[in-house]
């Protein structure tokens, strides 16, 4: 009788414990829960929202994944209520595919960098007739690359046959280049094996160990693919996601950023 | 868009990009299938040489032998392409194209034909290798003359199976920019959201396959 009325008695507190802590949750302002998603290379980015956030009240939740559609999915859905993962364009034909409403909170954050990089040749000038350059084949970053060796002047575009500018598409070829088109992490590997490769300074900096800067022409349209913190359309002047840029545009965290990926990506003003 | 015009945009992808893509995928494949019938034979002799109920029984050989065997065959295609890439590029002189794809596509095929070659001709009746001994047959006479010749329709039909598994693997080789009908599929199809180009290659790939299964059946009804 006595062993029963004393699990009694601690079944009760518990309970009564739990009750405890429901109601504190509850208090405690619903919407400063966040989680934010992200991939490999956005997590330090993400961290720095948190350590930003979490002195102001909020509780930060990371996720990351490993495929490229997976975050801008949970995030159109509700399971997450921000990513860093994808560009502004590439989010725009998300947004069209998926019939969905995701943006990027301004101001924008930064761009990644891409470029005709060789360990061959030091100029434009010097890349030889039949030269071989390998590209990334998956058709956005195919296109970027026609679009940049076009205004390298190595080639010229004629008319898109489809959405995305191929190999098709290309009208004028005067040194005969070949393009090799090949895995997005491939590309960078191979630049010892052909005459120049074209690739985010990310990628040709992990894989080969080269300096980003070492380029030897920078896509003009590098300003176009803003990276930042992506929401849904309705959180878009959130007090949450105002903060969250204030922190990562604050120059401590600025710094942090240069210092961390070392012009692999560039910062907007 | 009205049929003609259709037909002309579906003859600017085939002639432009998936007929090229198919002549890579057949030089791919028929190399690598060809050296690794060449090493996989090699290495199906030495298993059946040395095997417990081998020719000349040598168990460490065999276990050697059988271990290397498998370790190969435990790495998946892609991983070994990528793996591998050191070696590729100082035999091959380049990571990236087709040359450089059908080395680790060699690599990959040589053990599994292997296996498919020891036990086709471990399958052969042992009665008639003590007759062929009992004749004064050399090892070598027992392979060629007996052991080979009868079980040469299980080699055509193991063959077929390793031909069309392969075919499969090629597609793989498109991450290193060897090209290729699969590497198409991917890019040009179902990535660029083209359905024309993304199911013009499946027809093809299973005409290919039907092909090479075709091929290997009437070869094999020929020699049984």
């Amino acid at each position: 009788m006595q062993v029963l009325s004393v699990v009694r008695k601690w079944f009760l507190l518990a309970a009564a414990g739990l009750c405890l802590v429901g109601v504190q949750q509850a208090g405690a302002a619903v919407d400063k829960k966040l989680t934010l998603g992200c991939l490999a290379y956005s997590e330090p980015m993400v961290q720095w929202i948190k350590e930003g956030l979490e002195p102001l009240g909020y509780q930060v939740k990371i996720m990351m994944f490993d495929a490229n559609q997976l975050p801008a999915t949970a995030l159109k859905d509700g399971n997450l209520d921000g990513i860093i993962a994808n560009h502004r364009p590439w989010i725009l034909t998300f947004n069209r595919e998926n019939d969905c409403h995701l943006e990027m909170v301004k101001p924008y954050y930064f761009h990644s960098f891409f470029a005709i990089y060789s360990t061959r040749h030091k100029n434009l000038e010097d890349i030889p007739n039949k030269a071989q350059i390998a590209v990334p084949g998956d058709p956005t970053n195919m296109s970027r690359s026609l679009i940049i060796l076009e205004e390298a002047g190595l080639i010229t575009l004629g008319e898109k046959t489809d959405i995305f500018y191929t190999v098709l598409d290309i009208k004028d070829n005067p040194k005969d280049i070949s393009i090799i088109e090949t895995e997005i992490t491939q590309t960078a590997r191979s630049i010892n094996d052909v005459d120049a490769i074209i690739a985010t300074a990310y990628f040709v900096s992990e894989a080969g160990g080269i300096d980003p800067a070492s380029f030897l022409f920078e896509d003009p349209q590098n300003k176009d693919y803003a990276l930042g913190l992506i929401v849904r359309d309705e959180d878009l002047e959130a007090e949450w996601a105002k903060l969250a840029m204030d922190t990562l545009h604050s120059e401590p965290y600025r710094k942090k950023f240069q210092e961390h990926f070392k012009g692999k990506y560039t910062l907007y003003p | 868009m009205t049929f003609p015009e259709y037909a002309a945009y579906w003859w600017k992808y085939f002639d432009g990009i998936i007929a090229p893509s198919i002549w890579a995928t057949l030089r791919m494949l028929s190399a690598s299938m060809l050296l690794a019938l060449l090493f996989g034979f090699t290495i199906a002799v030495l298993l059946i040489l040395y095997g417990p109920q081998g020719l000349r029984p040598a168990p460490n050989r065999y276990k050697v032998i059988d271990f290397f065997v498998n370790s190969i065959r435990s790495f998946p295609i892609i991983i070994l392409i990528v793996a591998i890439s050191p070696l590729t590029r100082m035999l091959v002189g380049t990571t990236i194209g087709e040359k450089a794809a059908i080395f680790p596509l060699t690599v990959a095929a040589t053990p599994f034909l292997a296996r498919i070659l020891e036990n086709s001709m471990r399958a052969v009746n042992p009665q008639l290798i003590e007759a062929a001994r009992s004749f004064g047959a050399s090892d070598w006479q027992i392979i060629t003359r007996v052991m080979v010749k009868e079980a040469l329709p299980l080699i055509v039909s193991g063959t077929t199976l390793a031909a069309i598994t392969f075919l499969s693997a090629t597609t793989l080789a498109g991450a290193v920019g060897a090209g290729g009908i699969g590497a198409v599929a991917l890019n040009y199809g179902y990535q660029s959201f083209n359905n024309t180009v993304l199911y013009t290659s499946v027809i093809i790939l299973f005409i290919m396959v039907q092909l090479l299964q075709f091929t290997g059946d009437w070869l094999y009804k020929k020699i049984l």
